[in-house]
Order: C-alpha cells, then structure tokens, then sequence
C-alpha cells in the first residue's frame, strides 16, 4: 500500500497544516521541531535530541537555560482545560546535559565554494550565521569587540543563569567548521579599526550582527547629561561585572526596567550583598515580557516588584549622595506597538522611594555610527533590510537586535538562521535548501491516555542560601533522567495527524465515547476552502443527519483513545514534520 | 427582545450585595453569580465562630436558599471561570460552558497571599478564606487547647487570634510587614502596637529577630504536626500554622480580557473597569483615588458591600462614584487592647 | 442519627453503566446492613442515548416504596440528570461530572441545582482514566465518590465488585476496584456539606434467615425452586424474560428441564401438558403473550390441569411501552378466556409477596387442578427489595388429590363430581389411572358429553373448587393496614401500587387522617367478605391503580355492587405517593364517599 511508506510533500496544505497544528514550531523563531527532539528523550536518546534541537538552534544547551520559550506560551498542552505547557525548554537543557559525554556532534556540510563572507558581531545571530554559513560551504570571519565571543550571551547573562563553561562549549562546536574568529577587532571608523567598507572590498558579502548594546537613556528631572554616582545603565552593569570588574551597590537597591535585563540586574545586585531590592516598573507585572518562572525565582530571592511608576527625579542629601528616586504615578494607557502597554504619568502624583543605588535598565538600542558606508536607516535609527537581509549597500547584509532592537536570543538566532539562507542564495545565485513536509505512517498513537495527567515538573533550583553563598553558582539545577522522561511524556506530540478513513468507518461512536476533549466530532459538511484546504466543520447533534465522524485535528490531544477504541481500525495516524531538503 | 443578563463572579459580601441591587433596580432582568464556592453566601467576618462551637453551616448563611429562588436569582457554585470573551460577551466557566452576559461584575475578592520563598511549604499551611478551610483549622486543634503559629498577621488574622486566645488556644505570631495589613502602622508607633497584642495574649516573635522563617516541617511524632524552623536555627512547634500576609486579588481568570490590570483589576471611581461592560468591585479592584491620585484598595466589609452596591447601581443605568465610608482603621483601646471597626461585622 | 432512611438516584444515558452501577450500590446497601427497596427505569434500546434511571432507599427497617424526594442524585449524564435535579431535596447532594467533555443542550448540570442543594464534582472521567487508563469505569468511579463521601463501608462494595466481575476475569475485577478506591478517596476527601448520613444499619436477628438483596423476577424463580417446579416454557419478553433466564441457570443444576419454545401459544401448551404429566410446570410472559395463551388456559380450565402463568404486565397495548410499568391486564388476565372459565388470578405487592405467590400458585394449581396465573408488573418484576427468607422451603411439595385405590381400574372417574369439585386425579404411569382428557365438555369419565345437566354440572363443579383458594392454608387473601376501625379514608389497592398506598397512608396518619389500607392479593377468586368488610369500615374508598380505566375498581364494583373513588394514572412509572396522598386529603375533607367516575 502506498500509504506505507514516507513521502515528502511540498503541497502548501501539507506545509499548512504543520503551521497550524504543531504550535510550539511555528512559535519557535529558530522552527526548532520540538515533538521530535522530546519524542527521542523519551526514547532515552539524548544525542539524536540534542542534535534533533542543532538542527534549528546551534546553541541548545544555552538556550534550554536562558530562552525566553514563546513555544511554550503555544504549546497545546497549554490551552485552556489541558492544564500548563510541556517544559519544552528544561527539556531543551535535559537533551544537552543527558547526552552521552563523548557525544559526537553531525553536520551536514556543502562542498567548499570559494565565497568569503565577513560577519561583525560574535553574539547569538552572528554565531548562528557564521555556523550556517561554513556548513554551506563559505569561509567566514567573525569579528568581535570584547575578548570572548557570544555577545550578550558572554556578557549581559549572569552565570547563575548561564554557566560559562556551557557556553564555551557550545560556541566552540559552532565556530569550529572553519570559521576565523577574531575577538578583540573592532570594526569602525576609530583609530586602528577596520572600515566596514574595507570589509566590503575583502569579502563577497558582510553580515552586521553587532546587537543593541548601547542603554537607553532615562530623561529624569535636573538631568546633568552625567550619570549620578549611585546610578547606573543596567548592560553597562552586567558587561563590566562579567568584565570582572568590581562592582559594588548600595543596601537599598532601586532598578528601573522591566525586561531580562531588569531582573537579571536585581538578582546581582541581590548577590552583591544588597539587601532590599524593588523592580520598578512603568506599567504592571501583567504587561512585562519576563517568563513567570523567572519572575517567581526573582521574588523567591526577595526581589519586590513595585507598578505604575516612572522614576522623575534624584533625590540627594548635602553630601550629595543619592536617598532616593522621586516617582511619579501612573495609569495604564493604550497598547503600544508589539503588544506593550503605555504608562501615562498622573500629574502631582509625585512621591519618594528611599534607595542608594539606581540601576536604570530600561532598553537598549542600536549604534550604527560605526558604519562608514551609506546606508537607510528608519525612524528609530536601525538600519533597514529588505525581504532578503540586505541593506541598501549591496553586500552588506544585516540581521539580529542590530536590525530588529531588542529582542530575544531564540530570536536572533532564528535570524542568524534566516539571513544565512539569504546571504547563501544572494551568493550562489540560486536558492540551494527548501522546506517540505516529511509525512511517514506510524504504527501507534506512540503515547497513552495516562500521560495527559502528569502534571508539569518543576525546576529543582539552588536553595535561597546557596545562593547568596555562590554568586556564581547556577540556579537551576536541570532534570535528573526520570524526571526529564516523565516530563517528555507530557509532549503531545503534535506532529502526529489523526485521520478516520470515511470509507471504513462504521459510525459505531466507540471513539467518541472513550474521546477525552470534544476533538470528535459528528458532522454533515465541511467547508472546503478555494485553496483546496478544510474549512471549519459542521457539527451536527442530530443523529440522523450525520454524514461522518470527523477528528477536529485542532481540538485532539493525540491521545490515542480513538485508536485504540475503534473497532474496524478505520482511524490512521501519520509524523508530518517540516525538514529541509534541497531544492 | 430577551431580557438583560447580568453575571456577577463571586459570591462574598460584594456580590450578594450588587446582586440583591440589581433585582431591586430591574425586576425582569437576569442575575446569575459564579463562585468557586459549594456554599451560599455565608458570612466570612463569622468564621471565628467555628471555634465557639458553631460548625454547622447553614447557621452561616445570610439568607435562605429561598431567598436566590424567590428573587429569580441563579446561583452557579462549584464553578471556576476559565476565560472571559469581552468581544463576544461570553464568559466560558472551567467546565466548558459559555455563559453570555450584557454586563460582567468581577467580585472575586481576594485570597490569602503567601511570599514566594514561603510558596514550596504551602501544603503544610493552612488558610483561613473559607467555612471549609476554617473548619479545617478547627478540627485540626487539639480540644481543650492548642497551639496556632500565625506567620505575617493581618488583621484577618489579628482577629481570629482574639478569638483563639479566648477559646483557649495559644497563639504566636511571627510579626513582620504585613502584621497590621491592611493599616499603615508607622516604625515609631510600631512598638505600641506589638505591645498591645502581647496585652490581648498574643505571643509576638518578630520576623527580623529570628531571620525570617527557613523551613516548615511536619512535626515529629508525638509533637505536634508542625515545626517552624527560623534562619537563626531556632524552632516553634505548633498544631497549625497560618499564613496571614493579607490578600491578593483572584483575578487569574481575566487575563486575556485586555482588562486593565495592576495588582487588582483597575476601576474609575464609578467601578467600571477599562471595557465598558465589565465592572469590579471588592477586594478584587483597584479604584482610582483623585485626592491620592492613584488606584488604591479598599478594604473592610462596609467598603466592600457598598462597592456592590454602587457597581450594581452603575450597571443599571446609574452612575455614582464609590466613596468608602468605613477606613482599616486599627487603634489602642484604654485597656491597652487593639480594636478596630474591620472587626466589627454588623 | 439512626433513623437512615436515605434515597439515591443514578441518572445516565444508555451506555454510560447506570444501572450497572445502581446494581452494585443497592448490594452493597444491603450487604452493610440496610434495608434497601430499588428500581430502575431504562429505555427499550440497549446501547444509544435513552434514560436509565437508578432510584434506590436504604433504610433500618424496609420500607414500602420508593420516596418522591432523593437525598442523593449522581449524574452521569447531564442532559439527563437535569430535569431530575429537582427531585432532590434541599441540603440533600448532587454529584456530577466535573470535566465534561461536551455539555449538555441546557448547559451543564452545576446551571440548574437549586440554591438548597449541596454540589459535589468530581473529575468522575479524569479519575477513570488515571486508574483504568479507559474512561469505561466512570460508573465504578462515581459509585466510589459517593461511597467516600458517604464514608460507606469499603469492603461491601469490594466483595461485590468482585463478585460481579470476577466472571469476565481477575483482570477485570482489579481493574473496577482499583476505580473504585481511586473515586471513594476523592469522595472521602470531599468536604461534606449536606445532612445526608448513614446511620448504623440494624443486624438480622431473625434466626435461621438469610437476607437477601433480591428483585420481583428472582423472588418469583426463587419460589419456583422452593416449590420443586420440574419444567419451565417459555418465550422471551420484557419485563418476564429475566424470569426465564435465571431459571435458565438454576434449573439444569437441580436436574430439571426448561425449554425455549418457539412462541407463547407453544409455551402455554408444553405447560399444560407437562402439568398434565403430574410435573410442576410453568411459563411466564407479559400481556401480549397472555393474549396468545388465552385458548390453551381455556383448555387448562377444562381439562382441569395445574399450570402456572406468571405475568409480568407493561405498557401497553401491543408492544406499547415495553420497558415502562402499567396494571392493566389484569381484565385479561381475570376474563380473557372463552367461555366460563374461571381460573386463580392473584398479584402480589411486594418482592417477598413474589416469592411467596409464586410458590403458593405451584400449590394451589395442583390442589385445585387449574390454571393459576400470578400477575406482577414491570415495577414489581424489577424492583428490588432486602428479604429475609428461611433457610428452609415453605411450600407443600405435593397436593396432589390422589385416588384412594378402588377408585382406579376401568371406569376411573377422573372428573368425579365430589364434594367441593376436587376429583383425585391420577397422572400417567398410575397404575388404573388411565383416563380421557379433552377440551369438549365432558362427563366424570372425561368421555365427551354435552347435555345441558352435565354442562350444568361441570361449569359448577370448576367454580366452586376454586373456593378453596381462598381459604388456602398459610396464605393471605387480603389483608388490613393501618388503624383497625372506622376510617374516614380507605386505601384499597392491588399489585405494585399498594407499597406507595402504605406510604401515602402513613403521611396522612402523620396529618392527622383516619386512614387504613388493604391490599388484595387474590383477585380471583375475590375475597368479597375481607373486601365487604373493609369496605363498611370507611367513609370513602380509594382504589388507586396504574391503568387508564380502573379494572381493579371495576372489579370491585361489579363484584360488590359498591362505589369507590379511583385513582387512575398511566406514567409509565410508579405512582406518586403525593398524588394519592392528595386524593386522601381531599376525601377526608369532604368525609363522604365519591360516586365513581
């Protein structure tokens, strides 16, 4: 039968219904293929997973620790009445730490082609690139600043939450494929630099992925256009921090902001000694794009978080040293572009919170002074990319926070990614990869009714001591085996598609009885699109006017009761997974 | 055309309150409450009674199962609200059902908060939010007298401590910010005040002399269930202990609304919330106050009663500002004994 | 509180193992101690979306009838249980389905429990599943939940977990208990809020008896042992096949004989000829079947052979509605036959009144050489009551009026006019016993005669040998409830409905109402004395009945020339104490007697 064997597919529905059912993928913005990389923990095969994750995401092992998981906020386990999301990203870190020690990395590698491309910025898209781009073929040079690579990664992350050593490791194996790294070489118009123009003449193309590292500015009341000596911008905090230079705050710790940045500035702080730490934020707790989990570990840690205000003024003694930040009170306003909220300040709603050091962390954004090159810039001064990642200088490609302001490293990543495939394209002149569908029947439904109730697993962190006692030390401690297989078991494994043969089936009800969701489903019609594609379903209660017994794909939880309750084996399960082929 | 519905979520003071307003504004329209509840609308400020002896329930209730009947009053407990639609006006309740509304009163209230470092040693802490979880607390005492170790010390808690102390029970409290919650006590009348719970019997350990609490264990056998372990190592062995660091508002339920939210849902004075056919009310909002400039909480059952009152009032047609009438007010009495009219339930 | 007397109903949709679980519940009641009295109702399909309703009390001492009110509902089936929620009484529970999948039409159950009521949820499909893997044991789960709640002793349950499902394998049985267990700790660690408690249930001290949880159908096969029955006919129909089949089981193991036979008219037959034979023979059906068998009881009567009719009635007529309860073939059953033909019709009111007219009918059949038909109903038939039965049979294994030895050789008299009708019969194989049977009129030979004085004769003959019946030893015609005496209301009820007269009657002494009861069990012949006298007792008589025209109250009438007031109803279902409570209170309002119709 040729419903046997695996096939590929690159009929746009097929593409669509892995877009629409495997919700965890499509939120990934690296398209990480989660069900199969939890699929082979389970399967006790950390390797093929860890590699399964390296496919899409050259850095797993940094990235189970420090994503900021948008798959999870997709994951189907996660919608309402199926409880809390798989620990897609915890799993992400078990596949790392699981796999063998002598685990051997695969690559698939393109033939040399001669193409020299130049990428400034070693941080999370410049490394995603520069991987990409050797495996096909290109002899890249990556150009980094500080003395080690991986950007914001080496230098904005505490180690509490990203050990180095993790990191080393996993950069290594991205940059070995031949890429030259050249740490310590700035690219800019300054005294003994490289012009990016020079780079141009050099190399076939350039990518820029040099990030946002510079701190956004917070205009306060008698502003000096110096920074007070109890203030600081929270990057600069960190960097010089993980620089290893000393850093000292005061008792009462006050820090403006409310993203990674914010909290992970509070939890040094904290680990620096200070001992009332308050996370100030304009808007609420509700509107800030931190996970939940983080946020829960920061307030563990005695970090209070205060909404609805926005630091106005210093407040010094005759000494001159800072007591305190004036706030003002806010009220939430409308929503800003990408889903924040605006804060609007209340006139006279002036008050004071005493602190003796301010860390303001409230953004970061690009410098693209460096550049000495023409090239458009839009409104908020990133430089601007057309569809296929170029700037307006031809060859000059660029991609990251550097185009995007700041963003996510699972982000810059899937954008390393990305414009690799554009730089690839734009050199060979021709596009050399493309996704298809890989559609294979499978013999079961792979998992049991049973593992829908496990419920979710917790994180097993560093006691609150421990943690004051080693700054250092790593918070989470990550899934012991059992733990990380009982937590794969959660995983639907959306990538299965459940179809009853209409042909065969007896309208018997067996699978509707043992159904544990409303996913089946009698009908007398479904919409069929223009596209060809199934529209929604006509449900119908009546009895007598049933034309089928349809499975609602969008509703099922590939439980697997269906299956094993028909009588006349009508019901058909198949893997559709996206992969890359060649064109 | 079909007659108005008006859904109220939450059953404590707040909604009975709007909800008896509402049928007397509209005769003909329809009220459904939702509450997580199994029990009608009891009095929460009475629960102290358990430990007189009143344990049958139905001495709790404020009215009569005729009375929801009679007033054409559906009642829905047991049910947990999943989601709110504010597009479609449906509301969708933990069991799958949609429950269409003209207009929404959030009177969720609030429930006991309990810090995060302490959140791993819940199950081993009991609440003190319902007639089931109050009952709990009373079996699980010894008869004749126990001992109750109350961490943090609200004035929910402060009350049931008087009563405990009265019955016979002994009572420490691990004082720290929340001891007086919701009143502001000042650091220099601070003292007065811990001063005037040792007067009323309470044993006080201040949080900042034992380091804050490190541990919450099961009590060896033959001790009693519970030990409190401090950070300075030393121990309090107790039959119950009690969170008590004041409340949190319910509000899980609305967070795909696009309702504005800081702690609690934020209200105008009139106690509409940011979509016009959502109103809250109760422990659960925060309304903005012109003269402080800023969303505040109002607490205590007379503040709470008449927010139902207004919201109801302002859901019908009305349109009046909330303005409290009763404040947390917590003084020292002659005989050196706090009192305040939080305590006083009418 | 000792005085339990606690209601349950399980409301579900076929399928869903309703009366499945009603079953385990109900044993299990009456395993722990109670005195339990049960019925179901389900719909005619097996498998599909139809009712089934479980309704079961347990009390200290057994009760007559099932109560208006329930204490405790148990919703499988929200679409179902919905419009039962008002059944329950305030402070009384409801359980229900936590997690549906879908709901229900009219939204889910927790929409329409009344403010009184106390609502308990379970995750019934979640605990199935986490236990069995399957969501089959969802009845097994919910069953558990409310034996937790209810603090019901565990081990009642499991012994008859085990017991049913120890036949489909070991497997199967660990599979229901570990469902159980998983529902009764979720139960068990429900906050109890209604009033609802079982109080310690009363030991059997009667001695040598044994307490059985048992329905009409089996009581009537238990007879049917006790009495030494040899042969069973019979053709399958609701609600008499149950009969059938359980004898179906019984019967081999004591080395007797019982044929499926190819309609009612074949059953009939073989009945009478096995009876001819000088076996105790039976069969059983419903109306519809009574009709078919009507020609072959005409040929019972004159042949004057002993045969059992045990008819179990239902809604009809024709198929009508075969898995609901009616009275009304009892006009069939008294005068269905052709010509004059009386027979021995009576019913009982209660399950261990099956037991007992079953083995009395073997009896009676055989002392008065007739056919007897037994009448239940689908009520009866399926209602379960706890009954305490002595360990040994109560019945006459033989009473048979043999013929004193002369009398034998040539010239037997087989239909000898004797003294009160009953010639000595002699069966095949008696030596001299040979004789004639035939369905022509007859002379004492069994030789074909029909002059006007023999017809005269022999009609006399068959009705005056029925007479004994109703002295028939150790067994009661009709008997008086309630206060001896004038009465200002009596109730006078036949069959099912007299356990809700009892009911209705004690409600109204509770009021304040002169009120008595009878219950006549022999209704052919009629026991006009008992009747007549009860009658002169009471202001007014009420004859409630489950059929549309009051044939109980036609009987009585045309028997004794007297009025009495009906009460006529036809649900389906039994009828409502309240209804009959409320006629009570009208007639002794008014003290007088009601003209019929």
């Amino acid at each position: 039968m040729p419903d046997e064997e695996v096939r590929h597919s690159s009929d746009p529905r097929d593409i669509g219904w892995v877009r629409q059912n495997v919700p965890c993928q499509t939120a990934c913005p690296a398209g990480t293929n989660v069900p199969a990389y939890i699929r082979l923990i389970l399967e006790g095969r950390y390797g093929a997973s860890y590699e399964t994750n390296r496919e899409a995401n050259v850095l797993p092992g940094v990235l189970g620790r420090i994503c900021s998981r948008p798959c999870e906020a997709a994951c189907r386990h996660g919608w309402p009445g199926n409880g809390e999301p798989v620990a897609i990203c915890h799993l992400k870190r078990a596949a790392s730490d699981l796999k063998h020690a002598g685990h051997r990395i695969t690559e698939q590698l393109f033939a040399p082609t001669g193409k020299r491309v130049a990428i400034v910025g070693a941080g999370p898209a410049g490394v995603a690139a520069a991987h990409d781009l050797s495996l096909l073929g290109h002899d890249v040079t990556l150009f980094e600043r500080e003395e080690r690579p991986g950007g914001m990664l080496a230098y904005g992350i505490p180690e509490f939450r990203l050990p180095r050593d993790v990191l080393a490791v996993e950069l290594h194996n991205a940059l070995r494929l031949g890429v030259q790294m050249r740490t310590g070489e700035a690219i800019g118009n300054g005294k003994g630099e490289t012009r990016v123009s020079s780079l141009l003449k050099d190399f076939d193309a350039v990518l820029l992925t040099t990030g946002c590292m510079a701190a956004m500015p917070l205009p306060m009341r008698g502003d000096q256009g110096s920074l007070h000596r109890d203030v600081e911008y929270g990057l600069d905090f960190l960097v010089e921090y993980h620089r290893g230079e000393r850093k000292r705050v005061g008792r009462r710790v006050a820090v403006v902001g409310a993203g990674f940045t914010a909290l992970d500035c509070a939890r040094v702080a904290r680990r620096l000694g200070a001992e009332e730490v308050t996370i100030h934020i304009r808007t609420t707790e509700e509107y800030i794009p931190v996970t939940a989990e983080e946020m829960f570990e920061a307030k563990r840690e005695g970090i209070r978080l205060k909404g609805l205000r926005t630091p106005a003024a210093l407040v010094t003694d005759e000494s001159g040293r800072m007591t305190g930040v004036e706030f003002v009170q806010n009220r939430l306003g409308g929503w800003r572009a990408g889903g924040r909220r605006q804060a609007i300040p209340i006139d006279g709603s002036e008050f004071v919170e005493p602190c003796d050091t301010l860390i303001i962390a409230i953004g970061q954004k690009t410098v693209n002074d460096f550049i000495d090159v023409k090239v458009e810039v839009g409104r908020d001064g990133n430089v601007l990319v057309s569809e296929d990642g170029m700037c307006s200088a031809a060859g000059l490609f660029a991609a990251g926070d550097f185009v995007r302001g700041p963003t996510m490293v699972v982000d810059a990543v899937g954008e390393g990614r990305r414009v690799s495939q554009c730089i690839d394209t734009w050199l060979m002149g021709k596009r050399r990869r493309t996704q298809a569908v890989r559609i294979e029947p499978v013999a079961g439904p792979q998992r049991e009714r049973s593992f829908d109730f496990i419920t979710r697993t917790h994180m097993p962190t560093l006691t609150l001591s421990d943690r004051i006692r080693d700054a250092k030390g790593e918070v989470e401690l990550g899934l012991d085996e059992a733990t990380a297989k009982e937590e794969a078991k959660r995983c639907y494994l959306c990538f299965l598609r459940y179809t009853i043969d209409v042909d065969r089936c007896i309208y018997c009800r067996a699978c509707i009885e043992v159904a544990p969701r409303n996913c089946i489903k009698m009908i007398n019609g479904v919409e069929i699109k223009p596209d060809g594609t199934y529209g929604s379903l006509a449900e119908t209660k009546d009895w007598s006017k049933v034309a089928a017994i349809w499975i609602d794909n969008n509703e099922c939880i590939r439980c697997g009761n269906c299956y094993r309750a028909c009588p006349v084996k009508c019901i058909s399960i198949s893997r559709c997974e996206l992969v890359d082929v060649e064109a | 055309m079909s007659e108005r519905h008006h859904v109220i979520v939450g059953m404590g003071i707040t909604g009975n309150e709007a909800a008896i307003t509402l049928r007397r504004r509209e005769p003909q329209s329809r009220i459904t409450i939702v509450t997580l509840a199994s029990l009608l609308f009891y009095n929460r400020y009475d629960l102290p009674q358990v430990f007189r002896g009143k344990h049958d329930w139905r001495e709790f209730l404020v009215h009569p199962p005729a009375f929801y009947d009679d007033n054409r009053i559906t009642v829905r407990r047991n049910s947990r609200v999943a989601n709110v639609d504010p597009l479609n006006k449906v509301m969708t309740l933990e069991h799958k059902e949609d429950i269409p509304y003209d207009t929404l009163l959030v009177a969720t209230g609030g429930r006991g908060w309990i810090p995060e470092e302490l959140a791993e040693f819940r199950p081993l802490m009991q609440g003190f939010g319902s007639f089931e979880q109050a009952i709990t607390v009373a079996r699980a005492l010894p008869e004749g007298g126990g001992r109750v170790v109350m961490l943090g010390g609200d004035m929910i808690g402060l009350d049931l401590a008087r009563t405990l102390i009265d019955t016979g029970h002994r009572v420490t409290l691990v004082a720290g910010e929340q001891t007086f919650w919701p009143h502001q006590v000042s650091a220099e009348r601070r003292p007065a005040f811990v001063a005037a719970l040792e007067t009323m019997g309470v044993e006080v350990v201040e949080q900042d002399s034992v380091g804050g609490v490190a541990q919450i264990a099961q009590g060896a056998k033959g001790l009693p269930a519970r030990k409190v372990v401090f950070r300075d190592g030393s121990e309090l062995m107790a039959d119950v202990v009690m969170p008590f660091y004041g409340i949190q508002p319910a509000i899980d339920f609305m967070g795909r609304t696009g309702v504005d939210v800081e702690r609690g849902l934020l209200v105008n004075p009139e106690l509409r919330t940011t979509d016009a056919a959502i109103w809250a009310a109760g422990d659960v909002c925060q309304i903005w106050s012109q003269e402080e400039n800023r969303y505040r909480f109002y607490y205590g059952w007379r503040n709470v009663r008449a927010m139902g009152e207004v919201a109801a009032g302002n859901m019908t047609g009305g349109n009046d500002a909330f303005v409290a009438d009763q404040d947390e007010k917590l003084e020292i009495d002659a005989e050196g004994r706090l009192v305040s009219p939080f305590w006083e339930y009418a | 509180m000792d005085a339990t007397d606690i209601q349950i109903l399980i409301v579900g949709s076929a399928g869903d193992g309703t009366i499945a679980a009603g079953n385990i519940l109900r044993q299990a009641l009456a395993e722990a101690g109670y005195k339990v009295i049960s019925f179901d109702v389900y719909p005619p399909e097996i498998r599909g979306f139809g009712k089934c309703i479980a309704r079961m009390r347990a009390t200290i001492e057994q009760a007559y009838s099932l109560k208006q009110q329930s204490d405790v509902m148990l919703s499988l089936d929200d679409s179902h249980a919905i419009p039962h929620v008002a059944e329950v009484r305030d402070w009384g529970a409801v359980l229900y389905e936590s997690k549906p999948v879908a709901n229900a039409p009219q939204g889910h159950i927790t929409g329409h429990i009344r403010p009184g009521q106390i609502p308990y949820g379970c995750a019934i499909r979640e605990i199935s599943e986490k236990a069995t893997g399957a969501n089959r044991s969802r009845n097994i789960v919910a069953l558990g939940y409310l034996a937790g709640l209810y603090r019901l002793p565990r081990e009642a349950f499991h012994a008859i977990i085990d017991r049913q499902f120890k036949k489909r394998g070991a497997e199967v049985a660990s599979v229901n208990r570990k469902a159980f267990d998983e529902g009764y700790a979720a139960g068990a660690g429900a906050f109890k809020l209604d009033d609802v408690a079982f109080g310690p249930p009363k030991p059997n001290v009667v001695p040598g008896t044994v307490v059985e949880m048992i329905n009409g159908n089996a009581a009537v096969v238990k007879g049917c042992l006790d009495a030494g029955i040899d042969c069973f006919f019979g053709y399958p129909i609701t609600p008499a096949t149950t009969i059938m089949e359980r004898l179906a089981t019984e019967m081999p193991r004591h080395g007797k004989r019982l044929v499926q036979t190819e309609d009612e008219i074949s059953a009939i037959s073989a009945t009478i000829g096995a009876g001819f034979a000088g076996t105790r023979s039976a069969t059983a059906t419903s109306g519809p079947g009574l009709s078919l068998m009507q020609e072959m009881l005409g040929l019972g009567t004159m042949a004057e052979v002993p045969s059992v009719v045990f008819v179990s009635q239902r809604g009809g007529p024709s198929t009508g509605m075969p898995t609901k309860t009616e009275q009304s073939d009892l006009n069939s059953a008294l005068f269905g036959g052709h010509g004059d033909a009386p027979r021995i019709v009576m019913a009982p009111t209660n399950v261990e009144g099956c037991y007992r007219c079953a083995g009395k009918a073997f009896e009676m059949a055989e002392a008065y050489q007739t056919p007897v038909i037994v009448l239940l109903d689908l009520y009866l038939s399926n209602r379960y009551e706890t009954v305490a039965f002595g360990q040994k049979s109560p019945f006459e294994p033989d009473v048979n009026k043999r013929p004193r030895k002369q009398d034998l050789g040539a010239g037997y008299k087989r239909f000898a006019l004797v003294e009160g009708g009953v010639s000595p019969r002699a069966v095949p194989g008696d030596a001299g016993g040979m004789h004639i049977v035939t369905g022509l009129e007859h002379n004492e030979l069994g030789r074909p005669a029909d002059s006007a004085e023999m017809h005269l004769a022999m009609c006399d003959k068959r009705l005056d040998k029925l007479k004994g019946a109703l002295v028939h030893p150790d067994f009661t015609v009709a008997k008086r409830f309630g206060a001896m005496g004038k009465a200002a209301v009596g109730l006078l009820a036949w069959g099912s409905t007299f356990g809700e007269c009892l009911e209705a009657m004690f409600q109204a002494e509770k009021e304040g109402i002169d009120c008595s009861a009878m219950k006549v069990v022999m209704l052919s012949p009629f026991p006009e004395e008992a009747v007549s006298a009860f009658m002169d007792d009471c202001a007014a008589v009420l004859v409630p009945e489950l059929n549309h025209d009051g044939q109980f109250a036609r009987l009585v009438q045309g028997t004794l020339g007297r009025k009495v007031v009906k009460l006529t109803r036809v649900p389906g279902v039994p009828m409502r104490v309240s209804d009959i409570l409320g006629e009570i209170r009208r007639l002794a309002g008014r003290n007088l007697p009601q003209a019929a119709e």
